[in-house]
Order: C-alpha cells, then structure tokens, then sequence
C-alpha cells in the first residue's frame, strides 16, 4: 500500500496542503497537528497488527520507560517511502531525503524525560498517534518546551503531528499514571 | 549509626524511626496541614509543595526548622554522616493520588546530605510512595536496589553523590504522603 492510499483525501488535496504549511511555519516552532490523519479502515487494520506484536519493555531510569516494537512492514509503507517524504516536504518547505522510524508504546508507568543528547540531532519530528479513547488526567501527553513555555500534543488516535526542533526546543511523553490502568499508546515516532 | 549509614546499599543512607516524640510528630503534622502547598510538575514530577519552613508563620514550623538549622544537630548529623554541615534548607511536600517524582540524583552546588521526614500514616504496597534507592554502575544508573514505604515519624537520611538516584513512586489511592524535606549544606 502507498501512502497516498492510506491517508485521508483530504490532506492530499493541493489547496488545503498549502494552508497546512503556511500555518506550520507561522508557528513557533513550528508545528501542526493534522486528525483523522489514515483513513479509518487502515488505522483500525495497523492498530490491531501492532496491538498482536511481541514487545519489549525497556527501561533507563533517569531517561524513558516504554515498550519497543519491531518495525513493521505495515507501518513503514505508511510512513518510510517516497509519497511520505513528498507530503513532508510540502509542508516544512524543504527536501526530505531519510526517515528515521520508531514504534513505542506507553502505558502506566511509562514516560520519557527532557534529555539533550536524546534529541540530538532531531531536526523536525513527527508522531503518529494510536491510542484508545484516552482522557488527558492519565498523563501520556507529548510536551515540547521552548523558554520555559510548554506545547501540549494530546493523545489522540490517528492523529498526526509534527514539530520543527530547531532553537532549543526540547520533548518529553509525560507519565502515564494509575488511571489509564492497563491501557495504552503507541506512538510511530519519527525524525529526519 | 554511622556504620549503618556507610555500609547501607547501593548507596550511603540510613532511616531513623521514632524521629521525635509521637505527640509532637502529631503537633508538626497539624501545623503542617495548614500551610499553603502549590502544585509543581515538570517532566520529572508532580507533587504539592509548601514555601521553604523558614518563611512560616507558624510557631511549630519554625521551631522544627530551627531545630535542624542548630548547630548542635548539624554537628550530630554530620558526625554520623563524616560531613562538615554549615546548614539546611527545607519545606513540606505532599504527594496525592497520582503525583510522583521520577529518578534523578538530587545533585546541585553545595546540597552534601539530602533528608525526608515522613509525616504520613504508614503507606503499603498497594498505596505506593516508596522512595527508591536505585543502583549504578560506571555512573550510569542501572535498575531499582532498595525501596522504603513512607513510615510515620520516620527520618531518611543519604549522601547526595554521583550514585544518589532516587525516585518517588506514583501514589495510588486516597492515602496523603505528607513529609519535611531538604537538604544539609
């Protein structure tokens, strides 16, 4: 499947593309959140493959907790190929030639932390929202910093957003506590 | 004492029950209880803390500050832990359902022995709030070594070092996780 096959007409459509990326760089830093993001039946097919995958817990105390997952072939014809890269363009307004692409999950207990050397590198990252009906009290937000102001991403499924990391803009996932019980998210995580 | 605060592990620290008297654990709680707490988070945690003790206007309050400021406890303290002690900060934390303070060293110019004095009921399992000693290996922290559940009247005591990381679990239920805290300079 292509990418263009996957994701919502909408955001393919040239007009409403531009209004994308004039208000992604009107903002600072500049970034977008865009709902509804894959069409519903390929969301729903991806969010069950990847709900089946064996994962792994991992855990550095003083920076991040999450399950990580295989990169699966499913996810990356989605979000790795050359349609992909061509929608990016269009909205930062520059020429992406390589994705890097993680898959996390995040439940209770799970978190990352404002780390510098994790995000080294990260020019403009980008996120992929899988989650069940959520309520923000559960924690798992996206929260970027920049001088001391926070930018909040919600997690809401099949949502996608995308945030220029340039001038000191630092991420964490807040942590998830008690009341998302044994729910979860995954996020596909990616930077260029 | 000071053989058990150098040899505990991963990391030098000892625990003092029955810090003060119960009556007056109980007398500080209520003085406690009624200062103002403002809600901190960041991404490492999220818990309610008071203005640093020396600003109270409570009568109780600033004894007990006093009391850790003298310099007869500082010399006592700091024989137990092989430190010179010129001073201690301190204020009062509380954490609810849900607040949590995540793993990190406590290190910052001039901090040479951390302290918490619990003043909740006894927590379980199940209420969570342990503080967690963790270990470290080539000044990387590795995994959870030792965990204490928030005793009433209790003292904890640990040397701020490169190995201090430390967390507070995620408090789960109705339980309050009132303590004193702060740090000997």
């Amino acid at each position: 499947m292509k990418f263009n096959e996957g994701v919502n007409n909408v955001y393919l459509n040239k007009p409403v593309l531009d209004k994308i990326k004039k208000s992604y760089l009107k903002s600072d830093p500049s970034k977008i959140i865009l709902r509804g993001f894959l069409n519903e039946d390929i969301y729903q097919q991806r969010y069950s493959k990847l709900k089946r995958q064996k994962i792994k817990q991992i855990k550095i105390p003083d920076r991040f907790s999450f399950k990580k997952y295989a990169l699966l072939q499913e996810v990356k014809e989605v979000f790795d190929n050359k349609e992909f890269k061509e929608f990016l363009s269009a909205i930062i307004g520059k020429e992406v030639k390589k994705i890097n692409l993680e898959i996390r999950e995040y439940g209770w207990k799970d978190y990352t932390l404002l780390h510098d050397s994790e995000e080294k590198g990260r020019r403009v990252e980008f996120f992929f929202i899988f989650a069940p009906k959520w309520d923000d009290f559960y924690g798992g937000s996206k929260i970027y910093e920049k001088n001391g102001k926070a930018f909040v991403f919600s997690p809401i499924g099949n949502s996608f957003c995308l945030i220029n990391k340039k001038k000191d803009v630092l991420g964490f996932l807040q942590y998830i506590n008690n009341y998302a019980g044994s729910q979860s998210i995954i996020l596909v995580e990616g930077w260029i | 004492m000071k053989t058990q605060f150098i040899s505990n592990y991963p990391y030098k620290h000892i625990i003092i029950s029955n810090f003060l008297s119960d009556k007056k654990a109980k007398e500080l709680l209520r003085a406690l209880k009624k200062e103002k707490f403002e809600e901190k988070d960041s991404d490492l945690f999220q818990f309610r803390q008071t203005q640093e003790l020396k600003y109270s206007k409570n009568k109780t309050i600033r004894e007990f500050y006093r009391f850790f400021g003298s310099r007869e406890f500082l010399n006592s303290i700091g024989k137990i832990m092989g430190k010179k002690l010129r001073k201690s900060d301190m204020a009062g934390t509380l954490y609810i359902d849900t607040d949590y303070l995540l793993c990190h060293d406590d290190r910052l110019e001039g901090r040479k022995i951390a302290y918490v004095y619990y003043l909740s009921e006894d927590f379980k399992e199940k209420d969570g709030g342990a503080f967690v000693l963790f270990d470290s290996k080539n000044k990387k922290v590795t995994k959870a070594a030792k965990k204490y559940y928030p005793k009433w009247n209790s003292l904890l005591l640990f040397e701020v070092s490169k190995k201090s990381w430390h967390e507070v679990e995620e408090v789960v239920g109705n339980k309050k996780r009132y303590a004193i805290g702060g740090w000997f300079h």
